[in-house]
């Protein structure tokens, strides 16, 4: 120990196991009373409630209702995931490529949202998209229709809201990478012979992968367990994972499947990101 | 454009045809600077030029214009007698070594000197073979299938000299490429290069901001200041005649001593009178007329020291401090004119003289450069 933190003195830029113990520490414990501490009670009722015994997780896993919840928040995920990517990417390269102004523009209309929380955006969706919002109201004074839409409660609004949300966390982390690719391998590259679309193919996008993935996993994860704004936005035939596991605990007071459901759902997340992270691994032995 | 492209390509790599390029009244302004002032210059077919300044005195800039990354706001530049003025870097066909090298990361050595050769749409078994060849040409035979990262920054310099020769461009930009090697790589691939560049018959234009980097490797030297071209010659010519103090201290060191002109010596060569009385003998860069402000520059190692007091009239001091530096020994000999001078002698060929020792201080009329003193 002694020789450690003597190691430690020596070298000012790592700290020693007991400088990095303390300073983790506080951390370790907030995480254990407020998420350790109730996933593991969660987990017990899970299997004790009402009875000992796996009933719930034979409810959870037998009933093709929760079934069919649970491939929609899978599907809704991948779509959001998907659809973040393709609006983020473009943001995120134009964001690494400007400077100035424009970047600063860029920029704040990335941030302001993250910054702002989540129930406001989705009650703002609400507004504009209510029978009566500003959407419809448009559309019925130009003529374009008769009758309000029904905008809410409907799968595509959860999508187009839940990719609002987390277009933020893509971009990002897409820029983050972006930024750190030095410029001159660009000018290598057109230096070498590549256009622009070679460039970027060839040296851009590959070099880019990793803000990619970081993105794609932190979106995917986040949509997975994603609560408040199908809560709002969704409708009956747009239930999620979350807003199931909610009425659970709060409507129908049944902890025991609510447990089950979660073990299922935090289950199903790890094995989706352990896939992931395999078909990285992989692929990075490819390159 | 795309006949040169085919011919290109169809070579051998030891046969490069070198370009010439021809630089007509370049400027360039970023806001209030002027980058680039109406800078002109040419640079023959095999001929190896370096771009010598400090930082902010262009040079980077006029490399950047010849490789197309930057538009001149006037001027044209031309390669083969092409106007390449404002065509894109990918379309001109030079070849580029950049400072930090400038390596695909993630591809493997082979695919990044073969890089250039996929662009141009060769086929993916000759583009391997000819990355292998050209690697071996440079020294890295059978590292072909391994990552930059892999690489130490001497190697990674080689490899990116290998993918700025493979497609045999007629002309080689490099920016202070070795800027980022430590010292004794360094002065070991400055031979390097220049063996291979003469092997290879191209024409480089290499900038840098070490003077004795400029002296070893180049043909000629380009001296820049503040955006301007200020003299431009063999090294010898810019080491042995400076147009003026700028490049006289900046290529090399000096010693500058001022005074005033005062007709000729003995000799019949010009002399400048000192603030402490000795006048010294010097050969004019430009005609100076009597009684004109004057700075007389003189090499260290041109300085010759005898032991013994000055005659009236000559320049006479004492050593004030001895540097043994390996094969010279620095003198510093305090003359009474403000900072000493700086004399370098051959350690051991001569006899040495102790601190304190009253010398008698001479040196060549030819050797030493008078400039009118800037205002």
């Amino acid at each position: 120990m002694a020789a450690a933190t003597a190691n430690a003195a020596a070298n000012p830029r790592g700290f020693g196991p007991r400088a990095s113990l303390v300073l983790i520490l506080p951390v370790m414990l907030l995480l254990a009373v407020f998420f350790v501490l109730p996933l593991t009670g969660l987990l017990d009722q899970s299997f004790r409630s009402p009875d000992l015994g796996i009933a719930n997780y034979v409810r959870a896993l037998g009933s093709d209702l929760y079934m069919k919840i649970l491939l929609r928040t899978v599907w809704l995920s991948v779509i959001v995931t998907a659809l973040t990517l393709v609006l983020g990417y473009p943001v995120a390269l134009t964001m690494s490529r400007v400077s100035g102004r424009m970047q600063l523009a860029i920029a704040v209309c990335v941030l302001i949202p993250l910054w702002t929380s989540v129930l406001v955006r989705s009650y703002a969706w609400i507004v504009l998209l209510q029978r009566r919002g500003i959407v419809n109201e448009f559309l019925l004074q130009t003529g374009l229709i008769d009758q309000p839409l029904r905008l809410l409660y409907r799968e595509g609004t959860v999508i187009v809201a839940m990719t609002h949300v987390l277009l933020p966390f893509m971009i990002l982390s897409i820029y983050s990478v972006l930024r750190s690719i030095p410029k001159d391998l660009s000018m290598a590259a057109s230096n070498l012979g590549a256009g622009g679309f070679s460039t970027f193919r060839h040296v851009i996008w590959p070099l880019s992968l990793p803000g990619v993935y970081s993105g794609v996993l932190m979106v995917f994860i986040i949509a997975l367990g994603f609560y408040i704004t199908p809560a709002l936005l969704g409708g009956p035939e747009t239930l999620m994972m979350s807003t199931l596991i909610g009425q659970q605990t709060t409507e129908t007071l049944d902890w025991g499947l609510a447990g089950a459901l979660s073990v299922v759902l935090l289950g199903l997340t790890l094995l989706l990101v352990g896939l992931f992270g395999r078909a990285l691994r992989l692929e990075g032995k490819g390159i | 454009m795309m006949t040169n492209e085919a011919s290109a390509l169809r070579g051998r790599p030891a046969a490069l045809r070198g370009g010439s390029v021809r630089i007509e009244g370049a400027r360039k302004v970023y806001g209030s600077v002027r980058a680039l002032d109406d800078v002109s210059l040419e640079v023959a077919p095999g001929e190896f030029l370096a771009l010598l300044g400090p930082s902010g005195s262009g040079k980077t800039t006029l490399l950047m214009t010849v490789a197309g990354f930057e538009v001149p706001d006037a001027g044209m530049i031309t390669v083969d007698g092409r106007d390449v003025t404002t065509v894109p870097p990918n379309r001109r066909d030079l070849g580029m070594v950049f400072q930090r090298y400038a390596l695909f990361p993630h591809m493997s050595l082979r695919d990044n000197v073969g890089f250039p050769l996929r662009m141009r749409g060769v086929a993916t078994d000759e583009r391997a073979a000819r990355a292998d060849r050209v690697l071996g040409v440079v020294g890295l035979e059978g590292y072909g299938d391994r990552l930059p990262s892999q690489l130490s920054g001497g190697q990674q310099q080689r490899v990116a000299l290998a993918r700025a020769i493979v497609y045999e461009p007629p002309v080689l930009l490099m920016d202070e490429p070795l800027s980022a090697l430590d010292k004794n790589l360094r002065e070991q691939m400055r031979l390097e290069i220049k063996h291979l560049q003469k092997r290879l018959g191209v024409t480089v234009i290499f900038v840098t901001h070490d003077q004795e980097e400029a002296l070893v490797m180049a043909d000629r030297i380009a001296v820049l200041d503040k955006g301007r071209l200020v003299q431009i010659g063999a090294p010898r010519e810019l080491y042995e005649k400076p147009c003026n103090p700028f490049v006289a201290g900046f290529l090399g060191e000096t010693n500058f001593l001022t005074g005033t002109v005062a007709g000729r010596d003995a000799a019949g060569a010009p002399a400048l009178a000192l603030q402490n009385g000795a006048s010294v003998a010097g050969s004019p860069a430009v005609p100076l007329d009597e009684g004109a402000r004057a700075l007389l520059s003189i090499r260290p190692e041109q300085i010759t020291l005898q032991a013994g007091p000055a005659a009236a009239g000559a320049l006479g001091g004492r050593v004030a401090e001895v540097i043994y530096a390996g094969a010279s020994t620095i003198y510093l000999v305090d003359v009474g004119t403000g900072a000493p001078l700086n004399v370098r002698r051959p350690s051991g060929a001569e006899e040495t003289l102790g601190e304190g020792t009253p010398v008698r201080v001479t040196w060549r009329a030819s050797d030493a450069r008078i400039f009118p003193a800037e205002a």
